[in-house]
């Protein structure tokens, strides 16, 4: 059993160790973003004539201009809309474009940021959830196997530390700090004032 | 000796982040798979006096002014109720009539609306309380200062705490298992077929999305 575990740990490791260290690296940098991030350079425009028409719903809309302009990324719709226009982004680690489409004049005008190498660390970050889009899909099983593990790393960690141990107390000590003060941290954001 | 306090560094330093570990694990696969039953929360409305006579009002003030005196407006509604949550925009807090004072109040596991009734000095709130799964969603990366709670500013601290962990974490591993010479050829397939395809996903979604 216990070296079942420590292979486990040590395997599921060194696989997911890339992962990991984009993620804790990339969060660290998102939650000191003033740290990281420098001004972004000026958003690029462009723009151009809608070819797609008829009457359609706006996600199929917003497909077939990102289809049209050949723009990599997922499609995100604001929360509210202009008037008179179908707003929405396309965004992928790297760059985000805000496209802007008019099916009264049959224009479509494109504002795209570039994000720079934290930018896009911290956009890698964001990705998650499974879509028609193959390599979103292989990138969002990567998160679940990131995810899995974060669970999978600490329990058997600590079954490793457990059968090997000569003295327990530090990391009793250790483990109940940590779990006193995470329980007691939910406990307080979810019932105090 | 140097292996030993890197070995330690490792094990203690992963039991000290255990629970954040767990949280964050169970977290980033709720952000991957949103099932409909994680994002249910409670509500509850009640009334309660609330004494607050000398909330300031907009006649009168210049946009610049108005906007400070709406901070210290919303700032005395949360003393009197005793809560560290903050307004969810600068643009959170007006009259809602001339005896009635609205505002929005959200913080990690709670979200607040409140109308607060002047004249007759009480306040109606309607409270609505996250489930633990939006809670421990919420906690993912938390890193906000409550400067109304010293207690919930601490996550902040325990969050960077648990990201130098993780990363040292990982280059102790790897570190550690260089000298199990058993493992060491299994080892470095895996990691050099995982680091491949890893960063090979990472550029591409980057360089083509």
């Amino acid at each position: 059993m216990y070296n079942l575990i420590r292979k486990i740990h040590l395997y599921s490791g060194l696989i997911i160790v890339i992962f990991l260290m984009m993620y804790f690296v990339s969060g660290f940098m998102m939650v000191h973003r003033p740290w990281f991030v420098a001004a972004p350079p000026a958003p690029t425009t462009q723009t151009a004539t809608l070819q797609s028409t008829g009457a359609q719903t706006n996600e199929q809309l917003a497909a077939a201009v990102q289809k049209q302009l050949g723009l990599p990324g997922r499609i995100q719709f604001p929360q509210k809309q202009p008037d008179n226009l179908l707003r929405f982004w396309v965004n992928h680690p790297g760059a985000m474009t805000r496209v802007d489409v008019s099916t009264r004049e049959n224009r479509i005008d494109l504002s795209t940021q570039r994000v720079g190498l934290v930018g896009t660390l911290i956009m890698l970050h964001k990705v998650a959830g499974y879509d028609s889009q193959p390599l979103f899909d292989a990138y969002a099983f990567f998160c679940d196997l990131a995810g899995t593990s974060m669970i999978l790393f600490p329990i058997s960690g600590m079954y490793l530390w457990w059968k090997t141990a000569r003295n327990r107390l530090w990391g009793i000590l250790c483990l109940f700090a940590s779990c006193t003060y995470a329980g007691e941290m939910m406990l307080y954001f979810a019932y105090a004032r | 000796m140097l292996r030993k306090i890197i070995l330690n560094i490792h094990i203690y330093g992963g039991l000290l982040c255990f629970s954040y570990l767990i949280l964050l694990g169970i977290s980033t696969l709720n952000f991957n798979h949103p099932f409909a039953f994680t994002t249910a929360g409670t509500t509850t409305t009640w009334t309660q006096p609330l004494k607050l006579p000398d909330l300031a009002r907009p006649e009168g003030k210049n946009a610049q002014d108005w906007s400070r005196l709406r901070t210290q407006n919303n700032q005395k509604v949360l003393h009197a109720l005793g809560s560290f949550a903050f307004p969810n925009t600068a643009g959170d807090g007006n009259w809602k009539d001339s005896d009635t004072w609205h505002t929005h109040f959200v913080r990690v596991g709670k979200e607040y609306d409140i109308d607060v009734h002047v004249d007759q000095g009480t306040a109606t709130i309607t409270a609505t309380r996250r489930s633990l799964w939006t809670l421990i969603r919420e906690l993912h990366g938390e890193h906000e200062t409550f400067p109304e709670s010293f207690f919930a500013s601490t996550w902040a601290w325990y969050t960077d705490l648990c990201a130098c962990v993780v990363v040292a974490a990982g280059i102790s591993g790897v570190y550690l298992w260089t000298h199990r010479r058993r493992e060491r050829r299994i080892g470095l397939i895996l990691l050099a077929v995982a680091t491949a395809v890893s960063l090979a996903l990472m550029l591409v979604i980057a360089l083509h999305g």
